[in-house]
């Protein structure tokens, strides 16, 4: 069969690898923004201050833009993407969008958004998947199968019960000294804090190589997560894209943007038009089946585009979710002035589960303590002068961290993404615009200071307190987990997928990325969108 | 800047004994060199102990054109005052940023002293200071928590006293006129 694959992120990837394995003609369109040279890969992260020609201009940016400064107006951050990710969100002239209450991170790359991911990967539960047309056991091997592919870290402890234990963890890597102290407090009086605050803590899962295979090395604790895994210990998309360009069967067609479906008079697709990004170059390609992997915005943009293209119709693709964010920076007593060591794995080792009556209203949490993460952010945010702020950071930098919420999220119709006319005159020719539409849930401000109160409460009987005055609520958009606007249901509904993410409307059209989910829970989504284009791969091909 | 025949020096000096606009923003644009200069210099004794080395000096005077800060004349009358207080003397700017902290927090001298902050912290051998911070150990770190706190104070007090009417004032300005008091 001939497959047709748009866009080169996670679900895409793990969607032709599959089905290349079951000997398939697989062709990828993708924009494929290439990631630029590493840096110095055998350098660790202090040692490129040393040894980098220009090390302001690799770590803050030609124009200055990662450093993060107290504008009026804007809520202060505690860190912006460091400039060596800048490729992930370089975007085509053709897209254009505009955004009504929520500002979406989008990416063209070669591996899609997740170039920048921080590799959380949790199973969703029975109860996450309630909504959904299959239960745990239905993509419980597809979960399994996604661990051997990228390598997941992780331990079967007290989250278990949260995270399902699937086949294929392998041992996490070290802890460093202040998430270790953080785990053996929480250890040392497990029964009495979970009785107390119903929290329970553990490891984190994440996609990082402990000891090195298929052409990967292990994680080196260099310290240089953040800035770009030097020696592909931690997963990102494009090894996976290298996987599959390896095969004689696949076929990958970067520097092309996706336009729009030239639907058939029996609804189905004639062939996908795409435009050529440098130059003025135009192509069309047919195959057997379509597969949309660009991720919720883009893919959503293409079915409306596709429907306006054909019909002249603007329609709404309703019920867009996204995972609110909440950081919650701490301090860790037990590493008052105690030093600490920047060559270490700098993303979050550790996790908590929040238990509730209704265990849909589950509530996940990421503690990440901060080794190389820029720190004028933070000393610019304490409520003292710099002289002051930087001498106490000293002493107490060892001992911060972030804890970083997920809240879920649901459909609902008033969250949309539709096209608008920009064109003053109506011309026909002109191409409307995306437009993106959210409102946040009611309840969200509840929810939030909810969670945090007890939060509070937990982190100060670990004896590592909240700081007062310093937890910021991220923006609606910066979750980065879009999803819900074409879902998966076992009702056949217009703008709806199949069990298998086949459209209900458009019969040779499967979708495998975020859009098809039906409901989104406080968890990182990435490894369940993989495990779920296998899942696709393998029952539907 | 000047040519080996000193050519070019003696353009300047006829352009600008004639006066005139191009003349004027020359001129501009020296003093805005200069106070840079100086400023850079103090800002970063005060942060970190240490004068600007050349290569600092130079990321500096790019990021405050790049993240449109450097030119004065288009700050308020109070970012104005900040500044030129600041810039005369370490002394001097800690007692305007523990104000600034405090009631002026998003004002353009703390941008400036984030930017160099951000500059400082990825440049060595000064990035050794966040990097690898000295440690003192609990006890001493409890007692540094006092001492900054006490220092915190004071400066605080003293910033108050010299820009808590200077901002009274441009509030009033910018009340009456509309303008740029704040």
């Amino acid at each position: 069969m001939k497959i047709l694959v748009i866009g080169s992120g996670p679900t895409g990837v793990h969607f032709a690898l599959s089905v290349l394995k079951k000997n398939h003609q697989v062709t990828m369109i993708d924009v494929g923004t290439q990631r630029p040279a590493m840096a110095l890969p055998e350098e660790n992260f202090t040692g490129l201050k040393q040894s980098l020609d220009d090390p302001v201009r690799y770590f803050l940016g030609e124009k200055f833009d990662a450093a993060i400064l107290p504008e009026p107006g804007t809520d202060s951050k505690y860190y912006a993407l460091p400039p060596s990710k800048d490729y992930v969100f370089e975007a085509p002239q053709f897209f254009d969008f505009a955004t009504y209450g929520l500002s979406p991170l989008v990416s063209f790359a070669a591996g899609g958004l997740a170039e920048a991911w921080t590799g959380g990967c949790y199973p969703l539960n029975d109860t996450e998947l309630s909504a959904f047309p299959f239960s745990y056991d239905d993509i419980e091997p597809y979960y399994g199968e996604v661990a051997r592919r990228i390598g997941i870290a992780g331990a079967e402890d007290d989250l278990a019960r949260f995270h399902p234990h699937h086949d294929d963890l392998s041992p996490p890597p070290s802890l460093d000294e202040n998430s270790a102290r953080l785990l053996a407090r929480y250890e040392d009086r497990r029964a009495t804090l979970i009785s107390k605050h119903k929290i329970i803590m553990g490891r984190s899962r994440y996609a990082v190589l402990t000891e090195g295979r298929d052409g990967r090395g292990g994680c080196r604790y260099c310290g240089r997560c953040l800035w770009g895994c030097p020696n592909q210990a931690f997963y990102t998309p494009s090894l996976t894209l290298r996987e599959c360009v390896a095969h004689a069967n696949f076929t990958y067609r970067a520097g092309f943007f996706a336009s729009y479906f030239r639907l058939a008079p029996d609804s189905s697709i004639a062939h996908l038009v795409a435009y050529a990004v440098k130059g003025c170059g135009r192509e069309t390609f047919c195959a057997d089946a379509y597969i949309l992997a660009c991720g919720t915005i883009s893919t959503s943009n293409l079915i409306l585009r596709s429907v306006y293209k054909s019909t002249r119709e603007i329609i709404r693709l309703t019920g867009l979710t996204d995972n609110r964010q909440v950081l919650a920076p701490f301090i860790n007593l037990a590493m008052l002035g105690r030093s600490y060591n920047p060559d270490s794995y700098q993303y979050h080792q550790l996790a908590v589960g929040m238990l509730s009556a209704d265990s849909s209203q589950y509530i996940h949490g990421q503690i990440t303590t901060l080794k190389t993460a820029t720190v004028h952010p933070l000393i610019a945010n304490l409520p003292l002068d710099f002289k002051t702020a930087i001498s106490l950071f000293s002493d107490f930098r060892s001992g911060l961290g972030v804890l970083t919420l997920f809240f879920n999220d649901w459909r609902r119709e008033d969250n949309y993404l539709t096209l608008e006319q920009t064109s003053i005159d109506g011309a026909r020719d002109t191409w409307p615009r995306l437009s993106i539409h959210y409102t946040p849930p009611e309840d969200d401000p509840a929810r939030i200071d909810s969670a945090l109160a007890k939060l509070r409460r937990f982190f100060y009987d670990l004896r590592a307190p909240i700081i007062p005055g310093l937890t910021r609520i991220s923006p609606v958009g910066s979750g980065v987990h879009y999803s819900g606007t074409l879902p998966m249901s076992r009702e056949k509904k217009s703008w709806c997928l199949s069990e298998n993410c086949q459209s209900y409307d458009i019969p040779n059209l499967f979708i495998v990325d975020g859009a098809a989910m039906p409901f989104l829970p406080a968890k990182n989504l990435t490894f369940t969108l993989m495990a779920n284009a296998v899942r696709v791969a393998e029952r539907a091909f | 800047m000047i040519e080996p025949d000193g050519s070019r020096l003696n353009i300047a000096q006829k352009d600008s004994s004639h006066g005139g606009p191009a003349a004027d923003s020359a001129n501009a644009a020296a003093g805005h060199l200069l106070l840079i200069d100086r400023e850079i210099d103090v800002f970063s004794r005060y942060l970190v102990n240490e004068a600007p080395t050349d290569y600092i000096r130079k990321q500096y005077s790019m990021a405050v054109v790049a993240r449109r800060l450097a030119n004065d004349d288009e700050l308020s009358t109070f970012d104005r005052a900040t500044l030129n207080l600041a810039r005369r003397h370490v002394s001097f700017t800690r007692f305007t940023d523990a104000y600034c902290t405090i009631f002026h927090r998003h004002g353009v001298m703390r941008r400036k002293l984030t930017l160099l902050l951000a500059i400082l912290e990825h440049t060595a051998p000064i990035a050794t200071q966040f990097d690898r911070p000295k440690v003192r150990g609990p006890v001493s770190a409890v007692a540094n928590l006092l001492v900054q706190g006490a220092t915190f104070s004071l400066s605080l007090i003293a910033g108050t006293l010299l820009l808590l009417p200077a901002q009274l004032l441009s509030l009033k300005q910018a009340a009456k006129g509309g303008g740029r008091g704040q």
